[in-house]
């Protein structure tokens, strides 16, 4: 008791004294510690949140349905656990502080969990409004170096990185590589697929080239269908009207043969009569035009 | 058969196991007509509006079907149902689809219990 006293009062001490940027990692490293210590001191610490205004408490259950799905990506689970997690979720969203505690006493946690659980206490303590960024930054660069190996490994140049819209704000400090924020149920997920797209590109780096077509035979066939103004494909009515055009053709050379044989100049009145012959046989089609010719003979 | 260009290409992709372009995205021109659907009818959509549309839902399909399939693995199972594809959609942050998911695959196997019990007469 005394021991959780004196460490509770250090870190009000640090909060009162210690200067405004300094006093977040003197934070984090007396969280850190107070996290390795026992689960009833952080119990305590929870009790400790407990007081705060209802806006913290509504930030301390989101934080913790949070926490909830990265447990359940972490932790192998059967089937009833999972229906376990949404029945939490549900009191989570009924705002039950106690089973939400019971709950988590229950749990087994992993490093990764550790880190989540260490960065939630950090933004209830201080009422000012301007900390929590820099303490949602720190609880960012906690998680870094559990995933400083994963990303490492799965980071390929090649790879293009699923960015998505992120929870937390990032802030623009200065540092050589400026992480990139994702929503945190989906950090696994997203490392997973890097990795399997790198496999890929290692494995598909001599067809990387988009095909302009899939199938030879397709392709000849579309090469030799008719086209029409545009380059459209011509479809069956615009085929059929296609089929009208020899038939114009045809009353073209007609038309042509009518003028050579106006083109004659004849001044009697038998050639004025076999001229009339010629024009009904011309009529009726190509085939008796001889007949007209030998007349005149 | 299909015809494929270059049989010697198609030959390694079997050895090999490369996984061809065409099965690893969707086909272009079902991007595009689902593309349309929401658009005005004068509107037109160019070619890398597509492309770029079928690298987006192909990665989202093989994102959540990972998580799916993790699930699956854990829980010594080789089916990903229908449930698994929501539960991911969960898991995922995808909170807002994945009721909606729910909602229709429940319809759709009444549709099929229907049409189970129920078949169709042929005259």
């Amino acid at each position: 008791m005394n021991c959780l006293c004196e460490k509770d009062s250090g870190l009000f001490s640090s909060h009162s004294t210690a200067p405004y940027v300094l006093g977040c990692p003197s934070w984090a490293t007396s969280e850190f510690e107070v996290q390795r210590s026992s689960m009833s001191r952080s119990l305590s610490s929870k009790v400790d949140v407990l007081p705060q205004q209802c806006h913290n408490s509504k930030t301390f259950n989101f934080q913790f349905q949070e926490q909830d799905a990265s447990s359940t990506k972490s932790t192998d689970q059967s089937y009833p656990e999972v229906g376990t997690v949404q029945s939490g979720q549900i009191s989570v969203q009924h705002s039950s502080t106690d089973s939400t505690l019971i709950r988590n006493e229950g749990k087994s946690m992993g490093c990764v969990i550790r880190s989540f659980m260490g960065s939630q206490d950090f933004p209830f303590p201080p009422p000012l409004l301007d900390h929590r960024p820099i303490l949602a930054h720190i609880a960012c660069h906690y998680a870094d170096p559990c995933y400083s190996g994963l990303v490492a490994a799965a980071y390929s140049p090649q790879s293009k990185p699923v960015e998505t819209a992120p929870v937390r704000i990032p802030l623009q400090l200065d540092f050589a590589e400026e992480p990139i924020y994702v929503n945190s149920k989906q950090y696994h997920a997203i490392l997973r697929r890097r990795q399997y797209r790198a496999k890929l590109e290692a494995l598909n780096k001599p067809i990387k080239d988009r095909k302009p077509y899939l199938h030879e035979s397709r392709h000849q066939h579309a090469l030799k269908r008719a086209r029409g103004a545009g380059g459209r494909f011509l479809n069956t009515k615009k085929q059929l009207q296609s089929n009208h055009t020899p038939g114009n053709i045809a009353e073209s050379k007609m038309h042509h043969i009518e003028n050579y044989r106006d083109g004659a100049d004849v001044s009697y009145a038998f050639n004025s009569d076999a001229r009339n012959m010629q024009n009904d046989a011309a009529d009726k089609g190509g085939g008796t035009t001889q007949q007209p010719l030998f007349v005149y003979m | 058969m299909m015809d494929n260009v270059g049989g010697s290409s198609s030959n390694i992709a079997e050895n090999s196991g490369i996984i061809r372009e065409q099965d690893r995205l969707l086909p272009i021109a079902n991007v595009g007509k689902i593309m349309k659907q929401i658009l005005p009818p004068n509107a037109k959509i160019s070619k890398e509006s597509k492309e770029t549309m079928q690298e987006c839902v192909s990665e989202f399909i093989s994102f959540v079907t990972s998580e799916a399939s993790e699930k699956c693995r854990k829980e010594r199972r080789k089916t990903v149902n229908g449930d698994d594809i929501c539960w991911a959609l969960g898991s995922l942050g995808f909170d807002d689809y994945a009721e909606p998911l729910r909602r229709y695959l429940q319809r759709y196997r009444e549709q099929e219990l229907d049409r189970a019990n129920n078949p169709p007469k042929r005259g």
